[in-house]
C-alpha cells in the first residue's frame, strides 16, 4: 500500500475542513503555488469561471442530445446539436439497455460458382452466417467483436429498406449483375425523388452487404464466384403477455431476398484475413 | 456563491479515489478487449475489415486517427501490442496523464478503422477517456504517485489552481455524461408501452444477439414476476438516479442497484463489455473517505501489504 492510502484520513476529504487531513505530498505542492491556492487574482478567478461555463453549455447540448424531442429539444434544433455532437460525443439512448432489440435478425448468402477455367456453373446452398455468430456467442461471457457483423449488415439493410418506396424496394430484389452497384443507386434516385437520404444510405449498406458476400463466399467455396445474392431474414419476439406458449424459437423468419449482385474481388490480404475467420 | 464554487473548482483535487478506480477499470478494459480480439484482429480492425469501407468512410472521422486503417501484416500487430501495452500502463498508472492521451489516441485509431463492429461500451469509453485526460487520475493508487513518494513531487508545468480546476470540470463531466445516459435512457422508457406494462426486459432476452443463456434460464426468462420486477426497477433506479446520489445512505443504495444492474445485463445480455466500462464510471461516485475505508479494510484482511487494491469490481 502506498502511503497515501495508508495514511487515515477523516471526515469528507472536501472544502476547506478536508485539507486540514492533507498528507505531506499535497503539502508539497500546495506550497509550490504558494499564493495561488488561496485568494486567486481577478483574472484567475475569471478564467475558472470561463471554464465552468464551457463546461455547463457542453453538458447542456449533451444532455439535450440524448432527450427525447420535445419543446427545448426542437428549439434548439438537430442541426445544430448534431453539428457539436458528431461524431465524437454521439451516443444513443438505447446504448443502455438493448431494449430495441425485440427481433431475431438472420443474414444468409449463397453464390454463384464457376468450376476451374471454363467449368460447369452451380448454385450453391444458403449459407447461413448469423447462425454461425449465434453459437460463437452462446455461454461466452465476453465474445469477440466480430460476432455481431452478419447481425448488423441484416439489421442496417433491414433499417435502410425501410426508408424506400415500393418500386425502389422492387429495383432493389431485383437482379443487377452485369451492371456495378453504384447504377442500382442511379436507378434507385429516379424511382423517386423524395427520398434521397435513404436512397444513399441504401446503396452504402448494399455494397457493403456484397463485398461481405462475395468475400465469404469465396472463403467458404471453391472456384471462381461469379454472383451473389443474400437475404435478411426477421422474427419478431411474441408479445410478452403470450409467453411461454408462443416463443420466438417456434416462429419462422420472413424473408426479404435481394437481386443478385456481381461478386466483389477483394485484395489478397482481405481475403487471407477472411478465409481465417469464415474458411470453411 | 460564485467565490465558493470558484474556490471548490480550483483549490483542491476532488474525487481522487474514485478516479483511480475508474482509470484502472478502463485500462483494464482497453488491454483486455484487445486481448479477447486478438485471434480475430485482422479480420476486425485490419485488411479483413476492408468490406466496411463504404461505411466507414460514410462517418466524418479526422484522418489522424486513421493510424490502424494504413497499416497491415507486422507493422499492424506491433501497434496492436503497442495499444495493449498502454492499457496495461493506464491501469498501473504509470506516466498517466501522457499515457491516457497516448492510450485514447490508439483506442480511437482502431474503433475508427471499423466503427461497424462497436458498441454503446465504446461511444462512454471513448468521452469518458477524453476528461480523463484533463483530470489526474494517477494521483492515488499508481505508480506514479508511489514515485513521487520516493523521489518527491516534482515542479508542476501548469499552476496548481489551473490544474484543479480542469480536474474537477473534467470529473463533473464524467459524472454528468453517466447520470444524464441513466435519467434520459428512462425518459425514453417512460414513453414506451412495452416499459410501461412491465414486460420490456422480455424481449432482448429471447433474442440470439442478447441471450447467451437462452437455453439455460428461460423458465427464469418466462416468469412474469422476474421480467416485471427488473423491468420497473431498472426505470426507477435510472430516473430517481440523480436525487438518490444527493445523501449518503441513498447512494451507497443507488450504487448497489446500479452496479447490480450492469452486472446482470452485462452477464445475461452477453454485454459484459458495455457494463465494466459504466461500472468504472460509476466509481468515481464513492467518495474518498469510503474508498480509504475499503483499502484499509482490505489492507487489513490481508497477510501482507500489496502495493495495489484489486482492480477488478
Amino acid at each position: 500500500m502506498t502511503s497515501a492510502a495508508g495514511d487515515p484520513l477523516q471526515g469528507t476529504g472536501s472544502g476547506a475542513s478536508g485539507r486540514t487531513d492533507r498528507r505531506g505530498q499535497d503539502e508539497l505542492e500546495m506550497q509550490t503555488t504558494g499564493a495561488a491556492s488561496s485568494g486567486h487574482r481577478p483574472w484567475q478567478r475569471a478564467l475558472v469561471v470561463v471554464l465552468a461555463l464551457v463546461a455547463v453549455v457542453h453538458a447542456a447540448v449533451l444532455a439535450l442530445w440524448v432527450s427525447p424531442s420535445g419543446p427545448v429539444r426542437d428549439a434548439v434544433g438537430d442541426r445544430a446539436l448534431a453539428a457539436w455532437v458528431n461524431p465524437y460525443f454521439a451516443q444513443q439512448w438505447s446504448a443502455l439497455v438493448p431494449n430495441a432489440q425485440f427481433a431475431d435478425e438472420s443474414f444468409m448468402v449463397r453464390a454463384q460458382v464457376r468450376d476451374g477455367a471454363g467449368g460447369a456453373i452451380t448454385m450453391s446452398d444458403w449459407m447461413d452466417v448469423t447462425a454461425v455468430e449465434t453459437d460463437a456467442l452462446r455461454h461466452d461471457i465476453d465474445p469477440a467483436r466480430v460476432h455481431v457483423a452478419a447481425r448488423r449488415i441484416a439489421t442496417n439493410l433491414n433499417g435502410a429498406m425501410f426508408g424506400l418506396n415500393p418500386r425502389q424496394r422492387e429495383l432493389v430484389a431485383a437482379s443487377y449483375t452485369k451492371e456495378p452497384i453504384e447504377r442500382l443507386g442511379d436507378r434507385l434516385y429516379s424511382a423517386g425523388t423524395d427520398r434521397q437520404a435513404a436512397v444513399r444510405s441504401y446503396v452504402t449498406y448494399d455494397t457493403m452487404a456484397t463485398r461481405f458476400a462475395s468475400m465469404y463466399a469465396r472463403a467458404r467455396l471453391d472456384g471462381t464466384i461469379l454472383k451473389v445474392q443474400y437475404r435478411v431474414g426477421r422474427r419478431t419476439v411474441p408479445a410478452g403477455a403470450d409467453r411461454p406458449a408462443d416463443a420466438l424459437h417456434d416462429r419462422d423468419f420472413r424473408w426479404f431476398a435481394f437481386g443478385f449482385r456481381r461478386g466483389f474481388t477483394a485484395s489478397y490480404e482481405a481475403q487471407t484475413a477472411f478465409e481465417r475467420h469464415a474458411g470453411a | 456563491m460564485i467565490e465558493r464554487a470558484v474556490g471548490w473548482l480550483s483549490q483542491e483535487k476532488h474525487s481522487t479515489y474514485g478516479l483511480a478506480v475508474t482509470r484502472m477499470i478502463l485500462g483494464l478494459v482497453v488491454a483486455s478487449q484487445l486481448v479477447v480480439n486478438w485471434d480475430d484482429r485482422h479480420y476486425t480492425w485490419g485488411d479483413g475489415a476492408e468490406w466496411t469501407a463504404p461505411v466507414r468512410d460514410a462517418t466524418s472521422w479526422p484522418s489522424f486517427l486513421g493510424l490502424f486503417g494504413r497499416l497491415d501484416g507486422r507493422a499492424f500487430d506491433a501497434l496492436y501490442l503497442l495499444t495493449i501495452v498502454f492499457g496495461v500502463l493506464l491501469m498501473v498508472g504509470y506516466r498517466t496523464r501522457a499515457t491516457a492521451i497516448v492510450t485514447l489516441f490508439l483506442w480511437m485509431s482502431l474503433y475508427v478503422a471499423n466503427p461497424f463492429v462497436g458498441s454503446g461500451g465504446d461511444a462512454v469509453l471513448r468521452m469518458v477517456l477524453l476528461y480523463l485526460c484533463f483530470t489526474d487520475a494517477g494521483l492515488r493508487w499508481s505508480v506514479d504517485a508511489r514515485q513521487r513518494a520516493e523521489r518527491g513531487e516534482i515542479r508542476p508545468y501548469v499552476p496548481t489552481w489551473a490544474s484543479a480546476t480542469l480536474h474537477n470540470l473534467a470529473t463533473i463531466l464524467i459524472i454528468h455524461q453517466v447520470v444524464m445516459v441513466y435519467v434520459g435512457s428512462a425518459f425514453w422508457k417512460l414513453q414506451s408501452e412495452r416499459w410501461m406494462d412491465g414486460t420490456a426486459v422480455y424481449y432482448p432476452l429471447q433474442t440470439d444477439a442478447y441471450s447467451p443463456w437462452h437455453d439455460w434460464l428461460q423458465p427464469l426468462y418466462a416468469n412474469g414476476l422476474v421480467i416485471g420486477g427488473a423491468t420497473y426497477l431498472a426505470i426507477v433506479v435510472q430516473l430517481f438516479f440523480p436525487v438518490l446520489l444527493i445523501h449518503r445512505p441513498t447512494r451507497l443504495i443507488a450504487l448497489v442497484l446500479i452496479t447490480g444492474m450492469h452486472l446482470g445485463i452485462g452477464l445475461f445480455m452477453g454485454i459484459l463489455y458495455f457494463s465494466l466500462v459504466m461500472i468504472a464510471v460509476d466509481m468515481i461516485l464513492v467518495s474518498d473517505s469510503s474508498w480509504l475505508r475499503i483499502a484499509a479494510a482490505v489492507r487489513a484482511r490481508g497477510r501482507r501489504p500489496v502495493p495495489q487494491p484489486p482492480s477488478r469490481v
